[in-house]
């Protein structure tokens, strides 16, 4: 019982159902790469993996135009702050893919001067296993990213209220 | 002036001023022809590159649907195998545990009435951790821990990925190709029976051998 019984050739869709379907079809990620996972990353986009089959193939130096941080590397403590001060520059809504088990947990890396991962100093939404992820890994990574950002709500942060119809 | 040196017309623009430390240019640039300086003609011949492209063999995985056909040398994450019973070959040795570079392997020990006596309690890989270096296959005296060919595991929660007993046995039957080449490779057991491969072979896939393009599409 709604619009679409009324008119069927229309078309309609809850605000938050279009604006998640356009913002998880046009990832724009910022390439983070800080070491060897960063070569992975590049193989995702290019033509046997093929990461804008998932349109996410637009890669942004520049953090203002990107809204999906993918951090590919070791994160040591002294690259931290400018990679939370990239993450900060990033508009709204916006998303990090944890590549690989260095930015993931540190991973190899137990000393002093690694980050034991990447949430310590931003949200993480999706964490990939890996030494280094496979592409394909990369590319489950994005649809898992794109499947969070469909339960997402306008703001692209909070997850999304079920809406309860009453008759 | 013995070397011969471009001159700052030809963007050479230095002298050896520092005798042999100075790097001198190797190659010229080329002087660029007519169409080529006028830019449509080889843009033209990109696009005409591209357009062919299309019809000619498709490289692309698609990933989803195609995945990795992987052979039994793959390195995916680490498992248990267990035995007919169902119960871990492990015996709880701790030599996983030890030689495990990040130190994803956690094992509490424990003890069973048979003659083995000992098995774990409590096995835990944090798939976080774990570089699938396959260390702990080689060290493991049971074959208990080998590699499989899941690797395209992600998750938005850390405590997901820390894999327990449960989570981790799998069946023989199930790797049963790992744990043939694990043998193979590692030449344990049966070492007369084996016909061991040549060590440059090991780590190639017999599957593979003697075909050119391993995997169509990938
Ligand atoms: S996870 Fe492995 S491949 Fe990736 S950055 Fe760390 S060491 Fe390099
Ligand atoms: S494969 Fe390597 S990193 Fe992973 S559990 Fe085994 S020894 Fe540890
Ligand atoms: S090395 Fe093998 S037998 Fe020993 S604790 Fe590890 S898995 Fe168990």
């Amino acid at each position: 019982m709604g619009l679409e019984d009324k008119f069927p050739e229309i078309l309609t869709s809850r605000l938050t159902d279009l604006v998640a379907w356009g913002r998880k079809n046009s990832l724009w990620p910022m390439p983070l790469g800080l070491s060897c996972c960063a070569i992975e990353m590049m193989a995702t986009v290019g033509p046997k993996f093929d990461l804008s089959r998932f349109g996410a193939e637009v890669f942004r130096f520049s953090p203002r135009q990107a809204d999906v941080m993918i951090v590919a590397g070791t994160l040591t403590w002294k690259m931290a702050s400018v990679a939370r001060r990239i993450y900060d520059q990033m508009p709204d809504p916006k998303w990090v893919i944890a590549m690989g088990v260095c930015a993931s947990s540190g991973g190899l890396y137990r000393n002093y001067s690694v980050v034991p991962g990447v949430d310590r100093i931003m949200p993480v939404d999706v964490y990939t296993v890996g030494c280094p992820p496979r592409p394909d890994t990369l590319i489950r990574a994005v649809m898992e990213l794109q499947s969070k950002i469909e339960e997402m709500g306008l703001d692209g942060r909070s997850p999304r209220e079920p809406i309860v119809l009453q008759n | 002036m013995s070397r011969s040196v471009i001159p700052p017309s030809e963007g050479g623009g230095f002298l050896p001023k520092y005798g042999a430390a100075v790097a001198t240019p190797m190659v010229k640039r080329r002087q660029l022809n007519r169409n080529e300086r006028w830019f449509f003609v080889p843009f033209a011949k990109a696009l005409l590159y591209t357009f062919t492209r299309m019809f000619k063999r498709k490289i692309t995985r698609q990933y989803p649907e195609q995945k990795l056909e992987a052979g039994a040398s793959f390195h995916g994450l680490p498992v248990l195998v267990e035995k007919d019973d169902g119960s871990p070959r492990c015996v709880a040795c701790g030599l996983c545990e030890f030689v495990c570079p990040p130190r994803a392997i956690d094992i509490v020990p424990g003890e069973i009435d048979n003659e083995i006596e000992r098995a774990p309690k409590e096995f835990v890989i944090d798939m976080l951790r774990c570089i699938e270096c396959s260390y702990c296959e080689e060290v493991c005296p049971e074959e208990a821990i080998v590699m499989s060919k899941d690797y395209e595991l992600v998750g938005r929660k850390r405590e997901d990925f820390v894999w327990d007993l449960p989570k981790l046995l799998r069946t023989q039957e199930s790797l049963r190709d790992r744990l043939e080449f694990v043998r193979k490779t590692y030449r344990r057991w049966d070492e007369n029976a084996e016909i061991a491969p040549p060590p440059s072979g090991v780590f190639r896939d017999p599957a593979w051998a003697g075909r050119e393009r391993p995997n169509e599409g990938h």
